[in-house]
C-alpha cells in the first residue's frame, strides 16, 4: 500500500478520524496497532519477524547495557544488539553484493570458475530506515545520553511507526518519544498545515516526479539507443525525479505525522541551492548524513587507530598533511558507507558514495588554486552570478552521481558517461526528438511549469516557510491557492488505472 | 473559536466536493452517451412520456425528436452500447427519480448474449456507471455491475480514470456539463449517416423457439416482476436488423415470456414490408439503422405506442420548443441524407 495510492488515502483518513475519537490515553497504542496493520498490508506476514527481532534485540540489549556497570560487559551488550540489527541488514541487503563481486572476480580470473547463486530474500519494507533508527537508540543508551525504554511496545512503535515505513526519515528515539507518546488533541493549525504539506508532496510526486520518470526510464533502460545529449537530458530529468520523489514522499510522511501532532525531523532543505557538495549533503537526506556523522564518522575519528595516525605520519609528511590524510581516510569510510546504505551494488557505492568523497577531497586539495583564481578575477562569495555558477556546478556534479545511481550497473554508468563525451547531438534539443521519449509537448510544458512553481516555492522557502506565508494571506486568496493546487494535482497528476506509477525510489531501501 | 474553525473545515471540504463533482463530470469521456445522459438529466421533471432502454440500436433506431414531431409524445433513450440487461433495472430506478413515464420501451437484443462475457467488458459497463450522476443509486448500480472488475474504486470515483481528460475543461460544450445537465438537441438520438448496402433477407417466419442464456432469462423475469410491482406499462422491442432464423427463434422465446407476463412485444423484423424497410439504404451495418432507417423504425414504434397506450398529444401545448427544434433538426439531417442518396 504505497502512500500515494487510493487505498492508503482511505487508510490514513480512517486512522486520522479514529485517532481523535478514541481516548487520548490509548492514542499511541492505536498507532502501534495501525502500524502493524500497515506493515502487514505489504503482503507476507513473516516479514514482520525482521523488525520484531531487531527491536527485541535493541530492547533487551539496551536494558542490559544500562544495567551493567562493567564497561566490557556494556560493550558486549552493545555488540549483541548491534550484530543482531546489522546482521539482519547485511544478510538481507549486502550478501548478494559479496556473491556478485566474487562471481565477477572469479570469472575474470578463471573462465570456468564456479559461480555462486544469488540469494533471494523477502526484504521487509523500510529495513534500512528502521534499522538505523533502532541503532541510534542502542548507541544513545550505550553513550548514556538516553535511558533504556522500559516498555517494549513503545520501542516497537518507534521502530515501525507507519508514516516512516516507506522512506524514513531516520529518527532518534530521544527526539521522538515525547511527541510520539504524549496525548494529542485536535489542533486546527497542525492539521491544516499537515494536510497542506501532504498536498505539496502529492504535487511533487504525481505531477513532476512521475513525468520525469518517463524520460529517465526510457533513456536509462535503453541507453545504447540514446547517446550523447539524450543522456544529459535524462540524467537531469532523473535528478529532478529523484528529488521530487524522495522529498515529495517526505512531505507526505511529515504531513501525515503532523496531523497526528507528531513532528518528524526534516530531511530536505532545498538541496539544489547548494553551492558545494558538503552543503548539498547538509541539505539532502539530512537525517542520514547526521546519523552517519554522529554514529560513524565522529566515533571513527575517536578510535585509537585514527587518533594515532596523524602522530605516525606527522614526521614523514608534516602535521597538517597528516591530519588531512587522516580525515580523508575517515571520510573514505564514511562515504563508502553512505554508498553502501543506498544499496548492495557497486553503482551505489560509487555513485552515491565514493564519487562524492572524490568531489570533497579534490575540492579541498584544489581550494588554494581556486582561491587564487577568484582573487585574480576579483570574485567574492557574494557575487550573484558566481553563486549561481556554484549552484549549477554542484547540481551537475550530483547529477553525475545520480546517473550511476539510476544506471543498470556501474559499467553501464561509465558507458553512459563515455557516450556523453563521445557523441555530440545537440540537434535533438530542437528537432522534436525529445518528444519521442514518452512525453508529448503538453506534458513537457506541464513538467517545466511545475518545476518553475517548485523553484519559486523553494526561493520563498529560503526566506520563510511557505506555509507560514500562506497562512498570512486572507482566506479567499489562501483557499484559491489551495483549490488551485488541489485540482492541479488531481487533473495533472499521473496516477490511476492504466498508469504504472514508478515506485518510491527509496521504498526498497 | 472552535465552532468557527469547524465551520471553516466543513465549508472548505464542501466547496471542494462540489468542485470535484463538477470537474469529474466535465472530464468524463465525451460522446453520444455522455450527451444523451446529460440531456436526460436536463429534461424537466416528469416531462417524458416514454423512456427507452437497451443497447446501441436504441440510440440509432428511435428518434425521440421525430416521434415528437409525428406523434406528439415525448420520449427519451437511456441506452448505452452493449448495455447489460442487468443494468436496465438500475437505470430504470435512476430514471424514476426524475421521470414518471407512461410506458417504457426495452430493446431485448442483449438478452441473447452471455452475461459472463459482458461482465468482463469494462468499457461498456462504464458507459452505464460513468454516465450517471453521483448518487446512492449510482453506487448500487456499480455494486451490481462490477463483480468481475479490478480497481472498483475507480468506478465510484471516476476521476481516477478520467483525470487525464483535463483538456475538456477548455471545451465550452463539456464545461457546460458541470452539473451533468445539459439539454441535448438530438434528444439522445445519434444521427448515423453511414449507409451499408445489404441484400434484402427473406422474411423469417417461424414459431419455433431457442432459449436465451439462463442468466439472462433470469434477469428478464426479474425485470418483468419489477415492472409489475411498479405498475409500469412496458413494450419490449426488437429493432430492425438483418434477421436470421436462430435470432428470430430467440426473440420468439422472449416474446413468449414477455407476453405470458402481460406485457407487449414488438419484433420489428416481422414488419419489413409494412415499414418499407430498404436494406440497400437503411442500415449502417448489420444491426444498426441509420437516420433513413431510423425514421421508419420510429414511425413503427410511434404508431404502435400511440395505438396501444394512452399517450397525450402535446404538440399544441406550450413549452415544447426544444422538442420542435429536435424534430426540425432530425428532418434536416434526414432530408440531406435522402438527397445524397
Amino acid at each position: 500500500m504505497g502512500i500515494t495510492t487510493f487505498y492508503f488515502l482511505c487508510f490514513f483518513s480512517a486512522v486520522f478520524i479514529l485517532y481523535y475519537i478514541i481516548p487520548k490515553r490509548v492514542q499511541w497504542q492505536f498507532l502501534l496497532l495501525v502500524s502493524l496493520i500497515y506493515f502487514l498490508s505489504f503482503g507476507d506476514a513473516r516479514m514482520l519477524l525482521y523488525p520484531l527481532a531487531s527491536i527485541a534485540a535493541a530492547y533487551w540489549g539496551a536494558k542490559y547495557i544500562e544495567k551493567e556497570k562493567d564497561p566490557k560487559r556494556k560493550k558486549r551488550g552493545l555488540l549483541f544488539a548491534l550484530s543482531c540489527n546489522l546482521g539482519v541488514l547485511i544478510v538481507l541487503k549486502y550478501l548478494n553484493l559479496f556473491v556478485y563481486t566474487y562471481n565477477a572476480i572469479a570469472t575474470r580470473v578463471q573462465e570456468n570458475a564456479q559461480i555462486l547463486t544469488l540469494l533471494r530474500f523477502l526484504i521487509p519494507i523500510g529495513v534500512s530506515f528502521y534499522t538505523l533508527s533502532v541503532l541510534s537508540y542502542i548507541f544513545d543508551v550505550y553513550y548514556g545520553t538516553l535511558p533504556a525504554e522500559k516498555n517494549f511496545f513503545k520501542l516497537l512503535l518507534f521502530g515501525i511507526y507507519f508514516p516512516l515505513m516507506i522512506s524514513g526519515p531516520i529518527v532518534r528515539y530521544g527526539e521522538m518519544k515525547k511527541s510520539l507518546f504524549e496525548k494529542h488533541s485536535f489542533n486546527y493549525e497542525q492539521v491544516t498545515r499537515g494536510v497542506q504539506r501532504i498536498l505539496w508532496g502529492f504535487f511533487k510526486v504525481l505531477v513532476i516526479s512521475e513525468r520525469m520518470a518517463v524520460i529517465a526510464d526510457t533513456v536509462f533502460r535503453h541507453y545504447e539507443q540514446y547517446p550523447g545529449i539524450y543522456i544529459i537530458v535524462a540524467a537531469v530529468c532523473f535528478s529532478f525525479q529523484l528529488y521530487t520523489n524522495f522529498s515529495g514522499s517526505m512531505d507526505i510522511v511529515l504531513g501525515i505525522s503532523q496531523t497526528f501532532g507528531i513532528m518528524l525531523p526534516e530531511n530536505f532543505k532545498t538541496p539544489f541551492f547548494s553551492k558545494n557538495i558538503q552543503e548539498f549533503w547538509r541539505r539532502w537526506h539530512i537525517t542520514l548524513g547526521a546519523w552517519l556523522k554522529d554514529y560513524l564518522f565522529y566515533p571513527l575519528l575517536r578510535t585509537e587507530f585514527f587518533m594515532n595516525l596523524p602522530k605516525k605520519w606527522k614526521e614523514r609528511i608534516g602535521k597538517k598533511p597528516a591530519k588531512k590524510i587522516t580525515t580523508f581516510l575517515a571520510l573514505f569510510i564514511l562515504w563508502f558507507c553512505v554508498g553502501l546504505w543506498h544499496g548492495g551494488a557497486w553503482k551505489y557505492i560509487f555513485g552515491s558514495g565514493l564519487l562524492h568523497w572524490f568531489y570533497i577531497v579534490s575540492g579541498e586539495l584544489l581550494e588554494p588554486l581556486f582561491k587564487r583564481i577568484r582573487q585574480t578575477l576579483h570574485i567574492t562569495d557574494e557575487t550573484k552570478w558566481f553563486s549561481a555558477f556554484r549552484m549549477i556546478r554542484t547540481f551537475c556534479l550530483v547529477t553525475i552521481g545520480f546517473l550511476f545511481f539510476n544506471a543498470d550497473s556501474l559499467s553501464a554508468g561509465f558507458k553512459m558517461c563515455g557516450s556523453v563525451l563521445t557523441t555530440w547531438n545537440p540537434q535533438i534539443l530542437w528537432d522534436g526528438s525529445l518528444l519521442a521519449l514518452g512525453l508529448d509537448w503538453v506534458d513537457w510544458i506541464i513538467a517545466i511549469l511545475s518545476l518553475l512553481l517548485l523553484w519559486a516555492a523553494s526561493c520563498l522557502q529560503q526566506k520563510k516557510s511557505v506555509r507560514e506565508w500562506l497562512a498570512e494571506r486572507n482566506i479567499a486568496v489562501r483557499w484559491l491557492i489551495l483549490y488551485a493546487l488541489l485540482f492541479y494535482v488531481i487533473l495533472l497528476g499521473k496516477y490511476g488505472p492504466g498508469y504504472n506509477a514508478a515506485e518510491f525510489i527509496y521504498q526498497g531501501f | 473559536m472552535k465552532r468557527k474553525k469547524a465551520v471553516k473545515i466543513i465549508l472548505f471540504i464542501s466547496i471542494f466536493l462540489i468542485l470535484l463533482t463538477g470537474v469529474s463530470y466535465i472530464v468524463r469521456t465525451n460522446g453520444n452517451a455522455k450527451n444523451r445522459f446529460a440531456g436526460f438529466y436536463a429534461e424537466p421533471k416528469d416531462s417524458i412520456d416514454v423512456l427507452m432502454f437497451g443497447a446501441s440500436p436504441v440510440g440509432t433506431s428511435f428518434s425521440a425528436g421525430y416521434m415528437w414531431g409525428e406523434y406528439g409524445f415525448t420520449s427519451y433513450p437511456l441506452s448505452t452500447n452493449t448495455q447489460r440487461p442487468k443494468a436496465i433495472r438500475y437505470l430504470l430506478e435512476e430514471a424514476y427519480k426524475y421521470q414518471n413515464p407512461e410506458v417504457v420501451v426495452i430493446d431485448v437484443r442483449m438478452f441473447t448474449y452471455e452475461d459472463e462475457e459482458m461482465a468482463e467488458d469494462e468499457a461498456h459497463i462504464r458507459e452505464v456507471t460513468d454516465n450517471m450522476r453521483y448518487s446512492l443509486q449510482r453506487i448500487k448500480t456499480i455494486n451490481a455491475l462490477t463483480e468481475k472488475m479490478d480497481n472498483v474504486y475507480t468506478f465510484y470515483f471516476d476521476i481516477f480514470k478520467f483525470h487525464s481528460n483535463w483538456k475538456m475543461l477548455f471545451l465550452p460544450e463539456e464545461l457546460a456539463k458541470f452539473a451533468y445537465c445539459k439539454k441535448d438537441l438530438h434528444k439522445g438520438f445519434e444521427h448515423p449517416e453511414t449507409i451499408m448496402k445489404h441484400d434484402t433477407p427473406p422474411l423469417v417466419k417461424t414459431n419455433e423457439q431457442i432459449s436465451i442464456p439462463p442468466e439472462q432469462e433470469n434477469y428478464l423475469r426479474t425485470l418483468l416482476q419489477y415492472l409489475k410491482e411498479q405498475n409500469q406499462q412496458a413494450l419490449f422491442v426488437v429493432t430492425p436488423s438483418v434477421d436470421t432464423k436462430e435470432y428470430h427463434e430467440k426473440m420468439n422465446y422472449m416474446e413468449n415470456i414477455v407476453r405470458s407476463e402481460g406485457f407487449q412485444f414488438l419484433n420489428m423484423n416481422e414488419y419489413y414490408e409494412e415499414m418499407q424497410f430498404d436494406f440497400s439504404t437503411d442500415l449502417m451495418d448489420g444491426v444498426h439503422t441509420n437516420t433513413l432507417g431510423a425514421r421508419k423504425a420510429s414511425n413503427l414504434l410511434g404508431e404502435y405506442l400511440q395505438q396501444n397506450y394512452s399517450l397525450t398529444d402535446r404538440r399544441d401545448a406550450k413549452g415544447y420548443d426544444a422538442w420542435n427544434e429536435s424534430y426540425k433538426e432530425f428532418m434536416e439531417i434526414y432530408n440531406k441524407m435522402k438527397n445524397v442518396e
